[in-house]
């Protein structure tokens, strides 16, 4: 059985808050009722009947056919079931996601998977700014669950990440994984300057090095550590799939020491 | 002779014609804008009461200069003083970077103006200065004072090594030397009371918050606290009283009635450029003192405005009093770090931006009975 679909009518004027329609909130709905569910973020009011065709299926799968840089929260909060956007997305995709699976075919807004506590968002394109990074005035970005980018990630992705895992198969943009307090980002491109600024603990592999780190970032010299193979291979196991380092021995810098200098960065040697 | 108060399409109307056409945008706007918020206590109050009404999204013009510092103290805490405290408390002053003094003159020159007169370890000392930038910048009058030249983008990186020499941490190669470093952190950390006078918006968010960490880290074992100067000091009274009347620091939305708050989805310079939702901007400028030139709006505007020349292209165009010149007016004042009231210099028989505010809110309630 197919999914529950939402085709794209047009290209909306306003920004569309989509967080209503995950699988456990569409299940059981009638489609009259889905089509009245408000999504609107002016006073127009806008429902999904006035944007997208609703075509009924299984709620456990929801489809959105055409995405826009407009569609706002998608898979907020969701806890199970699966979600796949045939386009764009746009601010707060899976933010809060416990679990299940959000895809994206195309690139998404600023703060993708924020606060995140599990479940999987696939990302093909690009990120925008603060990816899995915590909402203003919150205390913790992501924290479990895994995001994988095919291309690039805008500014601070992985601020104040506490838990999970982040793999960028393209380049990061400025201060990527500042303040951030634990967890696993992997950047298989470069990284733009300066990567862990503020980072208490946690764990970054840039693959393809970095513009340049703060000097409280110390270089601990060549790392020869069973820990990158057994995590090479389990990376490659499991969501995110094959990683571009492969337990050789790494470069590895400690920081920032500015806070309290737990965080580790691995280099290319 | 009379003096035009308002404007459709750049041709002089009735205040009344103005107000209705004003109204009549406003009707058919979809998601607007308001934005400019130069004004007193009053028309700011106006401004939200009317931004709610419409459903707009809200923003200061200069909201850009002040950022950094909200951002900062809202997720990280922050170490703040009172100009008139440190006037009476601090014994060693650190200027930081290349802005603060030339942005903080005023609050600087009520540093150089005294000496310490309160707490056991600093009251009677002599208060001793250092400017850390690329450019010296003692203040006149102190001649106390020593200078470590260093470039403004290298600053947060050298207080990281601050920071992590303080704590026992080790650090590596930074742009200034370890005995240059070692020199700085002496000077914060053998102050009785240390005050860091700095412009956030020179630093960022991240850096700012090193600045506050730094700080913070400093108090540990002595005394310390930051005076931010900012650029534009009624963005931060806006920011305020926003926060008091909305529960956000500005850039945020009434789309669906309660404000809904995104510093990137709601920032003004974003929904003027045609980049963002709104379709119609109401610009608010209306206080004494030039603001930097707004980029021309891709959006069809409505001006209330102390300078009718500066309007433009605006749709509508009001003239409007200014705040704390024309009339008595309640403004922001960094020197307080609060509101002050100040009176006019002068009479104005135009009306306030409060006033061409409410009418218009009277305006459009109108409107919205007659259709009932």
């Amino acid at each position: 059985m197919t999914g529950l679909t939402f085709r794209k009518r047009e290209e909306p004027a306003e920004r569309l808050d989509l967080s209503p329609l995950t699988p456990s909130r569409l299940a059981g709905m009638a489609e009259r009722d889905i089509a009245a569910l408000a999504v609107g973020t002016s006073r127009m009011g806008l429902r999904v009947g006035d944007v997208f065709d609703v075509v009924m299926g299984d709620a456990a799968t929801v489809r959105f056919e055409g995405g826009s840089h407009r569609f706002d929260r998608i898979g907020e909060a969701m806890e199970t079931g699966e979600i796949t956007v045939e386009g764009d997305a746009g601010v707060r995709l899976g933010r809060m996601l416990a679990g299940g699976r959000v895809g994206v075919s195309g690139s998404v807004g600023a703060h993708a998977g924020s606060a995140m506590t599990g479940g999987v968002i696939a990302i093909a394109g690009d990120a925008g700014e603060r990816l899995g990074g915590p909402l203003a005035g919150e205390m913790m970005g992501m924290k479990g669950g895994t995001i994988t980018v095919g291309g690039n990630v805008g500014a601070r992705a992985g601020d104040r990440m506490r838990r999970g895992v982040i793999f960028v198969n393209g380049t990061a943009d400025e201060d990527l994984a500042s303040r951030m307090i634990a967890g696993t980002i992997v950047v298989g491109g470069r990284a733009a300057a300066t990567p862990g600024r503020l980072m208490k603990r946690g764990t970054l592999f840039l693959c393809g090095g970095a513009e340049r780190f703060a000097p409280t970032f110390v270089d601990n010299g060549p790392a020869d550590l069973l820990i990158l193979k057994i995590m090479a291979s389990e990376f490659t196991r499991g969501e995110v799939g094959e990683v571009p380092f492969d337990g050789r021995p790494m470069r590895r810098l400690g920081g920032d020491t500015a806070v309290l200098g737990l965080g580790e960065v691995f280099l290319p040697l | 002779m009379t003096v035009d108060t308002a404007w459709i399409d750049g041709r002089p109307a009735t205040l009344e014609d103005a107000l209705q056409a004003a109204a009549g945008l406003l009707d058919g706007s979809r998601l607007p804008f308001v934005g400019g918020l130069r004004t007193d206590v009053a028309g700011l109050r106006s401004a939200l009461s009317l931004a709610r009404r419409i459903g707009a999204v809200v923003d200061h013009r200069l909201s850009a200069a002040i950022y950094p510092f909200i951002v900062a103290a809202r997720e990280n805490g922050a170490f703040l003083a009172a100009p008139a405290e440190m006037r009476r408390r601090a014994d060693r002053v650190v200027v930081m970077g290349d802005e603060a003094a030339e942005i903080g003159a005023d609050v600087i020159r009520m540093l150089t103006d005294a000496s310490p007169d309160l707490g056991i370890g600093t009251r009677g000392s002599e208060r001793l200065f250092m400017t850390l930038g690329s450019k010296n910048a003692a203040s006149p009058g102190s001649t106390a004072s020593r200078h470590v030249d260093c470039a403004s983008s290298e600053i947060v990186d050298v207080l990281g090594m601050v920071r992590a020499g303080m704590a026992g941490r080790r650090s590596g190669e930074g742009a200034l030397g370890e005995e240059t470093v070692a020199t700085i952190t002496s000077f914060l950390t053998d102050a009785g009371f240390c005050c860091i006078v700095f412009s956030p918006a020179e630093f960022g968010e991240l850096g700012t918050e090193q600045i506050f960490g730094l700080v913070a880290d400093l108090n540990e074992t002595t005394r310390a606290s930051t005076l931010p100067v900012l650029a534009a000091a009624d963005a931060m009274g806006a920011a305020l009283q926003a926060t008091w009347t909305a529960g956000f620091p500005l850039r945020f939305a009434f789309g669906r009635g309660a404000g809904e708050h995104d510093a990137a989805l709601n920032a003004g310079e974003r929904q003027l450029s045609g980049a963002g939702e709104a379709d119609l901007a109401i610009l608010i400028d209306a206080l004494d003192g030039a603001a930097p030139a707004e980029a021309k709006a891709a959006i069809p505007t409505i001006a209330i405005t102390a300078d009718p020349a500066s309007a433009g292209a605006a749709r509508i165009a009001f003239h409007v009093a200014t705040a704390g010149r024309d009339y008595d007016g309640v403004l922001y004042e960094p020197r307080f770090g609060s509101f002050v009231a100040k009176a006019a210099q002068r009479n104005s028989e135009l009306p306030s931006a409060a006033a061409i505010l409410d009418a218009l809110t009277e305006q459009l309630g109108e409107r919205a009975r007659d259709a009932a």
